[in-house]
Formats: structure tokens, C-alpha cells, sequence
């Protein structure tokens, strides 16, 4: 009926992991080493892939337009069915996790006014905006969610997480890819776009790129903070009054723990790829004794977007760039804008085929 | 018949290769370790990382330091377990694996016992030190096991970890062999001796002056032990006080040598220029961005007597005396301790003058114990002086605190402790026989509390024997007058603005103080501070007392609050969610 002009493909998959072999359970510093390792970890991931495409020609002043269209769309979920985590300590993985998600504190807003700090629940000990651990007009103020009068960690286990929620997932969600393509009259197209349907991320202490001078006092400061930061003048501003090392710690800075209202939202939608080209005519080619000749001319990463570029703006930080790089060989997180820039390229090209 | 021989060439192999235990060729085995005494020594030597390396700095948060930002603990309301720290395990373990596995019959019964007691000596270091800062630990005496209950236990109460340490101070000293290591890097029965009048000593007037633990009774106990374990390091140990470099420099000697001075130094931390083991103590004291700028209180510089042996204080009009005045004619190792009077550095060779600089102090009133002469060192780490971690002068203070807490100290025993410091310090009077007067300002600004002359003398003199080497803030908890460091950070009296001052008197002008604009022409060589109450808007916090003259304050408007559950660090947060059977700190 359709002339196998349409194709899908389609896939779903559980994968075990079983007896992955990782630490040992946390324990006590008493016992004076780190714990021997053993098969203590499983793991389990559903997800599904599914393809779409669709191939079909048409005449535009009496020569063949052939086109095809591809979109696929794939999404995975894993999450974490055994490991030595009894007590489901946040510091560690643990038995139901979903692997990449983010536990955080919910942002009010920033204080108004003494009155408004003095009546609040109390940030202090768990953290801090300032070194003399005073709260001003214009620093972080978060959501008592268990109204227990402290904004805390709790004692930092699923069952008693204090005032955080999980509040997203760094992990990518709903990837797709769409290949667009024709050709006509010996000009050749194609296009290729790809993206993330869904992902959070929550810069981290050091990513510099992000926090500017809330990090470190004589780090570089972005453009986005100008006009940006809270006065008593400008109240509504994204970040908070201006105090050095309010992102230095993960737990114990107005910055640094993770909250919704910095939570950025990393999905994205990138043109990875778009050329155009011609065949140059068989007696061209003849005349060098190749088979087929080619001019083309190619760009790559020429234009993203995201919803994080609405806070960031553009040319500053790439979207791609803000997950961790390389994790086979080191652990570390580069990523948070340190990686190596994403270029964009215009390439003219020639291709002799003999 | 092929089939039969199949068989037994079956299990024939199956016999032979029965034996499937392998060594492994690349790690040690135990008995590799244990076996031998050169094993053994050179697993001691892993131990010797728990002793403070290099570090000149023990005493940045003391009641008579000034430093650049005000301690976090000490801060009102500032600290919380969520910011403390110290909850390591993992040298404890390895000196218990130590312990435990000592056992081989191969090594002959004195060489285990005499590596035994080093151990068993860190190992009362190690618990010193953690109750010291945590008051009740867990007593933990062999590497636990995965699945040790113990892991989650509760803390054991003070009294029955320092009764296992004293086990295990008591076992090192009698069973320690070496009496003498030239290199004074390798704990010696001496050692033992003088770390046990050390823990002693702390641990009676902890007892005795924090009534509210209800030890007094057994305090004296305590106090009786580290009298005994000193008076064996000053009666057998052949230690002397350093006097070879002669009045006005045998002190600080001690502390500049590049090589430790083996009269008097038991133990210390070597450096080496060959093998790159270099300190940053010049680095630390003379630089104006990197390290504390720690500079002495003039509350605390009062405490050094003039040198015919009576309180500089009881001079008529000291408060306004001048820096340039109130240096002269004072114990000799106040000039071995600050930068005054004719005191030089030396830049490239040559000897310049070296007059307090205030871009390195906020008191005037600066540190040159620990910091070699030479400009050289002052870049980064280069420093090549030895710094001590156990000295004879250290064993006479205990041993005369010791005694004059019990009450039986008595003349002979004042001549031969606090009488051979002051002499050190060219003190004329006063060395042979015990004080009977009290100084009131001693009394009045220390130790209320106190009303016995001599022990206020031993205090005196052990705070400023002993600066800067650590002991301040243990003593302060020992005897309980942690409100000593709500202190205000006074410096040298300035007597008026804008008159720049000769703080050497050496003819060259050094500094001057002044308010709003900076005087102008500037007198060249002048380093100018600004006084004003406030710069940029906010309180300057460094002011003179009385806005246009009177002494130096630094740092006045941050509230430090001292109360009494800081005699204690909380176990930190981490720790405390991980295991909540240890219980909190009383306070935190």
C-alpha cells in the first residue's frame, strides 16, 4: 500500500547487570581503611528505541526530487536493585535509585528583609551566604519542607533526606535524531539534527563558566551575571547579592547545594550536520580518468538550542558540554563548561572517485 | 589397557597438582614483615607520620596570637559539626595491625618487645591526641573486622581510654630499648618518658579544673605519674637546656639549628635540603598574604618579666609605655621570640635592619622563633631548620607544674626547673627560691582562679618558654580558661597619630598611624596604617583604643564567643549520620 516507502523499527529492552563489582558498604571511619570490595551491585535498565523513516520522490520540473526523512527516538531508565547501602545513605548508591538523579533543596527566593530573615527557618549550621554566618537581604532562602524550623540535610538517607527532594536527573532522556535528505538534479542535501528530550544539571561548585565569581572572588565573572545579581535596586535578579564562595561547597554554601532554582535545564536540539553538494557533469570527471566528481560544501554543529541558553546566553557555555567527558579513564567530572570547546565548522570539499 | 594407564596418569596428576597454594610475588607476606627485626623497623617506620611534619603553626588559634581572620571555632555562633573534622581511624589501625600481629617466635623476645613499645607508644599518642580534641573516643585496640559490632558502638568514656593509654605509655617506656638516636628522629626510651609527663600532666588538670566531670579524686593520681615520668628523663636522660650559643641566643638556637641541638632536643622533625624535606616557617611568619600573620598580643608580652625578675606590669605607667620603652631590659627570650631592637635580617648577604613591618603584623609585636634570619627562606617553602617536637625544657615544666599542682614543689625543685629557664633567659633574681608574691596582673587578667604564687609562676613561665610550639591551646582546655581566647588582640601603645614611629631606634623611621587622608608628603620608608574608624564604609578593624591614640585593636568587630561545649569538637556531621550510636558532644 505504501509502497515500502515507509519503515519502522522498533525495540524494547531490560538489561540486568548483575554482581558489578564495587565497594564495600560505608563504614564507620573507626575501621581505619577503606572497606574491601566485592560483587555487591546490580543493575537494571529499561529502555526502548523505536526508528521511523520514510523514503519517497516526487518530479520538480520534469527531473526525480528524492527525499528521505528519518526520526529516531530512543529513552532508557536504569536504576540500581542491590547494593550495600542498608540505611540508604545519600552519600552512597543505593538499592532503588534512579541512576543521575539530583537531590536538592527547593528555592523560595531571596530574603526581603531582616524581619523576613529572622522569621525564617534557620540555614544556619547546615550553611552558610557569608563568612561571619549572618543572612542578609538578598541571600538564598529555602523551603523548610519537613517545617522543622532548619533548612538541613537531615540525616541524609532516603527516609529522612531533611528538606531536599529529588529535584531532576543529569541523565539524558528521550535522545532523538532526525536525517533529512534528498537529492535532485545531480545536487545533493542533507541535514542531520539531534538532541536530548530531557536532562537537568546542576552546575557543580567549580564550574567556573557558571558560577563566575560566586565560586572563587578572582575567578573571570560571566557576561550573564552583569545587571543579573541581586540589589536592593534590582530585586529581582537571577542570582543571588554578590558574596564570594557562596558555590564553594556542595553542602555548606547558599550556592552550592543544589536547588531548583539553579537547576538548569540541559536538553537540547543541535543542527550536527548540514551539506550540500553537486555531481559535476561525467565529462569533468572523464577528463582525469575518475569515475565520479564532487564538490560539496559541509557544516558541522552550526546551531543548537536549548533552554539553558535563556539564562546563559549564547557563545558562552555549549549545552553539550556541561556533562562529565571522558569517565572510562578517570573519574573526574570534567564537564560543568571545562571541556574542550565544541567548534563549529564549514568545510568545502572535493571528492574524485577513481 | 590404554584406557587403565588414561586412569592413571589421571590421578596421578590430580595427586601432584594438589598443592595449589601460591605466594604472591609482588606484595609482602607476613611473615616476610614480622619474621625479621628489619621487618619490623621498617613497618615502625610508617608510624612516624601520626607526628606534626614541618609544621610551625600549631599555635595559630591561641589566646595570644592576633591572625588575619578570626578561627572559624571560635567565631560566635560559627562552627557546627557540619565544619569539624579530626574522625580519622586509619593510622590507628595500622599500628593495631601492628600490635596483633607482632607474635612471630623467628624475631628474638626483646627486639618484638622493643618495637612493641613503639607502637604501643604511638598508640598513646594517638589517643592522647584524639581525646584531647573529642574527650570521649571509642577504645579500639586490634584492626576491626568488616563485620565488628564494634564499628557501630558508642564512645568509651575518657576515663577508660586514658587508663589504656597510660597501659600503653607505661609498656613503651620500660620497653623501649634505645636510649640515644643521634639524628633525634627515632622515638627513644626518653621520648616515652617525657610524652608520658606530657599526657600526664594534661590529663590531672584536666581533671582537677573541670570539676564538672567529677574526677577531681583522681586527678592527683595523674599529676603523681607525670611527676615520676619526668623526674626519670631529668635524673637519667643526660638532657641539658642548650647554652652554647650564649646569653641572648641559646634559646632561640634551639629553634633555628638546622640540625636538632641534642642537649636538649629529644625528638624532632629533620629536615633535609638533599632529600628536597624542606618547611614554609619563614614563609608562614613574614609574609603579608600567605599564611596567618600571626603576631603576639600585647596582653601576653606583658607576662615576660623584666630581667631582674619582677612583673614588667608593676613598672608605674607601663600601659602607655612605648614599644621602643617597653622592650628594654626585659627577659632575654622576648628578644628571641619578637622582632625588636637591634634585631637584623639578612638580604643577600648583608645585614639590614629588621624592625617590626606592618605589612606582616597587626600588634607590632612580631614572631621570629621559628623564622631564620635570611631573606632566602622567606619566598616559599625552603626552610631548613629542625623543628622539635619533645624538648628538655618542656620535661622541667612538667615536672614543676606537676608538683606545684600537688603542692610538693619544692625550692630545690623550683631551682632546677623554672630557676635554669629564667637564667636562660639572663633573669638575675628569683631562681633559687619559690615565689611567695602573686602578680596582680597576671592573676587579674589570666587566672582569677588561682591563688597559689607558684603556680601562677609555672603557668607564666610555661607560656612563654613554650610559644608557639603547640602547647597553648591544650593548656588553655587543661585549665579550663577557654574564655582567655575572647581576649582582645591588643598591640604596642601609639601615642599619637600622624608622628611616624623608630621602632628600633635606629635612627631609620618605621611606621606611623593615621586617620581619613594618608599625610602627605609621606616620609620615605614609612609604612602608614590607616586607623580610621571606618575605610569604604565599613569598620576598620584595625583602630587604636582610644580613636586618636592608646594601644593598637585588631579585629574587635568580630565577635568571638567562647563556651564551655567547645572544651570539645563535635564528632563531625558525616561521621555522626554514618553511626549514631557515638552520640554527640554535650552542646553541639
Amino acid at each position: 500500500m505504501l509502497s515500502d516507502r515507509l519503515n519502522f523499527v522498533g525495540d524494547y529492552y531490560i538489561r540486568n547487570t548483575t554482581d558489578m563489582f564495587t565497594i564495600g558498604l560505608t563504614l564507620p571511619a573507626v575501621f581505619g581503611a577503606t572497606p574491601p570490595k566485592g560483587n555487591y551491585a546490580d543493575l537494571k535498565t529499561k529502555g526502548w528505541e523505536i526508528s521511523i523513516s520514510w523514503r519517497d520522490k516526487f518530479n520538480v520540473a520534469s527531473k526525480p526530487l528524492n527525499y528521505d526523512v528519518r526520526f529516531t527516538l530512543a529513552d532508557n531508565k536504569s536504576t540500581i536493585t542491590r547494593y550495600n547501602n542498608p540505611d540508604k545513605l545519600l552519600s552512597d548508591y543505593y538499592e532503588g535509585q534512579v541512576i543521575g538523579e539530583i537531590w536538592g533543596y527547593t528555592t523560595e527566593g531571596f530574603f526581603i528583609d531582616q524581619a523576613d530573615v529572622d522569621s525564617h527557618a534557620k540555614q544556619s549550621p547546615q550553611m552558610r551566604a557569608s563568612p561571619t554566618n549572618l543572612w542578609f537581604p538578598g541571600d538564598i532562602k529555602l523551603l523548610d519542607a519537613n517545617k522543622d524550623g532548619f533548612v538541613n540535610i537531615g540525616t541524609n538517607r532516603v527516609s529522612d533526606p531533611g528538606d531536599r527532594k529529588i529535584i531532576g536527573n543529569r541523565s539524558p532522556r528521550y535522545t532523538f535524531g532526525l536525517n533529512l535528505g534528498a537529492d535532485w538534479n545531480n545536487f545533493f542535501f542533507s541535514a542531520f539534527l539531534m538532541g536530548v528530550g530531557k536532562q537537568q544539571w546542576y552546575p557543580s561548585t567549580e564550574s567556573e563558566i557558571f558560577w563566575g565569581q560566586y565560586n572563587r572572588p578572582y575567578n573571570n565573572i560571566p557576561v550573564f551575571h552583569l545587571g543579573n545579581m541581586w540589589t536592593p535596586e534590582n530585586t529581582d535578579a537571577y542570582f543571588p547579592r554578590t558574596m564570594s564562595r557562596a558555590a564553594s561547597n556542595a553542602t555548606t554554601r547558599e550556592l552550592g547545594v543544589a536547588q531548583t532554582k539553579y537547576l538548569q535545564n540541559v536538553a537540547y536540539i543541535k543542527l550536527r550536520n548540514i551539506q550540500l553538494g553537486y555531481n559535476l557533469p561525467q565529462q569533468f570527471a572523464s577528463k582525469i580518468h575518475a569515475s565520479a566528481m564532487q564538490v560539496y560544501v559541509s557544516g558541522e554543529d552550526l546551531w543548537t538550542y536549548s533552554p539553558l541558553y535563556k539564562i546563559v546566553g549564547r557563545g558562552h557555555i555549549d549545552v553539550e558540554n556541561t556533562g562529565p567527558s571522558d569517565q572510562m579513564f578517570t573519574s573526574s567530572n570534567a564537564g560543568d563548561g571545562y571541556n574542550y570547546p565544541m567548534l563549529k565548522s564549514v568545510s568545502f570539499g572535493l571528492s574524485v572517485t577513481f | 589397557m590404554k584406557k587403565q594407564y588414561l586412569w592413571f596418569i589421571l590421578i596421578g596428576l590430580m595427586l601432584a597438582g594438589c598443592e595449589l597454594e601460591q605466594i604472591p610475588v609482588s606484595t609482602t607476606s607476613k611473615s616476610a614483615v614480622f619474621g625479621s627485626e628489619s621487618g619490623l623497623k621498617l613497618y615502625a617506620n610508617s608510624f612516624y607520620s601520626i607526628l606534626p611534619q614541618g609544621n610551625t603553626r600549631q599555635d595559630a588559634m591561641s589566646d595570644y596570637l592576633a591572625v588575619k581572620t578570626v578561627p572559624t571555632f571560635v567565631q560566635e555562633n560559627a562552627f557546627a559539626p557540619t565544619l569539624s573534622s579530626g574522625w580519622a581511624w586509619g593510622d590507628l589501625r595500622n599500628i593495631n595491625y601492628f600490635i596483633v600481629n607482632n607474635t612471630d617466635p623467628k624475631v628474638p623476645e626483646s627486639v618484638r618487645k622493643n618495637y612493641m613499645g613503639i607502637a604501643r607508644f604511638f598508640r598513646a599518642y594517638f589517643y592522647f591526641n584524639k581525646v584531647i580534641r573529642f574527650g570521649n573516643v571509642p577504645w579500639i585496640s586490634k584492626p576491626l573486622d568488616v563485620s565488628d559490632p564494634k564499628l557501630y558502638g558508642g564512645r568509651d568514656n575518657r576515663t577508660v581510654v586514658m587508663d589504656s593509654v597510660l597501659a600503653d605509655i607505661n609498656y613503651a617506656c620500660e620497653n623501649i630499648s634505645t636510649t640515644n638516636d643521634n639524628t633525634r628522629s627515632l622515638v627513644t626510651k626518653w621520648v616515652a618518658y617525657a610524652f608520658k609527663s606530657r599526657m600526664c600532666l594534661f590529663e590531672g588538670t584536666f581533671r582537677k579544673y573541670h570539676t564538672e566531670l567529677g574526677l577531681t579524686s583522681s586527678a592527683n593520681t595523674w599529676l603523681d605519674e607525670a611527676a615520676i615520668a619526668a623526674k626519670k628523663v631529668i635524673d637519667e636522660g643526660g638532657y641539658s637546656l642548650n647554652t652554647s650559643g650564649g646569653l641572648g641566643k641559646s634559646y632561640r638556637q634551639v629553634f633555628i639549628n638546622p640540625s636538632p641541638l641534642g642537649n636538649e632536643v629529644l625528638l624532632a622533625s629533620v629536615m633535609d635540603l638533599a632529600l628536597n624535606k624542606l618547611h614554609d616557617a619563614n614563609w608562614y611568619w613574614t609574609s603579608g598574604t600567605y599564611g596567618d600573620k600571626a603576631s603576639f598580643i600585647r596582653s601576653f608580652i606583658n607576662t615576660y618579666l623584666k630581667l631582674d625578675g619582677t612583673p614588667f606590669t608593676s613598672t608605674a605607667g607601663y600601659e602607655t609605655m612605648t614599644f621602643m620603652e617597653e622592650v628594654k631590659d626585659r627577659d632575654l627570650r622576648l628578644k628571641q621570640t619578637i622582632r625588636l631592637g637591634d634585631y637584623k635580617r639578612i638580604s643577600g648577604g648583608v645585614e639590614i635592619p629588621g624592625p617590626p613591618v606592618f605589612s606582616y603584623t597587626f600588634t607590632g609585636y612580631q614572631p621570629i622563633k621559628w623564622a631564620l634570619d635570611d631573606m632566602y627562606y622567606d619566598t616559599r617553602d625552603l626552610n631548613i631548620n629542625s623543628i622539635a617536637l619533645f624538648r628538655y625544657a618542656e620535661v622541667l615544666l612538667n615536672y614543676a607544674e606537676a608538683k606545684a599542682e600537688l603542692g610538693t614543689l619544692t625550692d630545690a625543685d623550683w631551682a632546677a626547673t623554672i630557676g635554669q629557664l629564667r637564667a636562660r633567659g639572663g633573669i638575675t633574681n628569683g631562681l633559687t627560691t619559690k615565689p611567695t608574691d602573686i602578680d596582680q596582673y597576671l592573676q587579674s587578667v589570666y587566672f582569677p582562679d588561682i591563688t597559689d604564687p607558684v603556680i601562677l609562676e609555672v603557668r607564666r613561665e610555661r607560656g612563654i618558654e613554650l610559644c608557639l610550639e603547640g602547647f597553648r591551646f591544650p593548656d588553655i582546655l587543661r585549665w579550663k580558661r577557654g574564655e582567655l581566647m575572647n581576649m582582645e588582640w591588643n598591640g604596642f601603645y601609639v601615642p599619637q597619630l600622624v608622628t611616624p614611629l623608630d621602632l628600633n631606634e635606629d635612627g631609620i623611621l618605621d611606621v606611623a598611624f593615621y586617620q581619613g587622608t594618608k599625610p602627605s608628603p609621606a616620609v620615605s620608608g614609612v609604612t602608614y596604617v590607616d586607623v580610621s574608624p571606618t575605610v569604604g564604609g565599613k569598620t576598620n578593624p584595625m583602630l587604636l583604643k582610644n580613636n586618636t591614640s592608646g594601644e593598637l585593636t585588631w579585629m574587635n568587630n568580630i565577635k568571638r564567643k567562647w563556651e564551655d561545649k567547645m572544651y570539645y569538637y563535635p564528632i563531625p556531621q558525616t561521621d555522626l549520620i554514618t553511626n549514631p550510636n557515638l552520640g554527640q558532644n554535650p552542646g553541639w
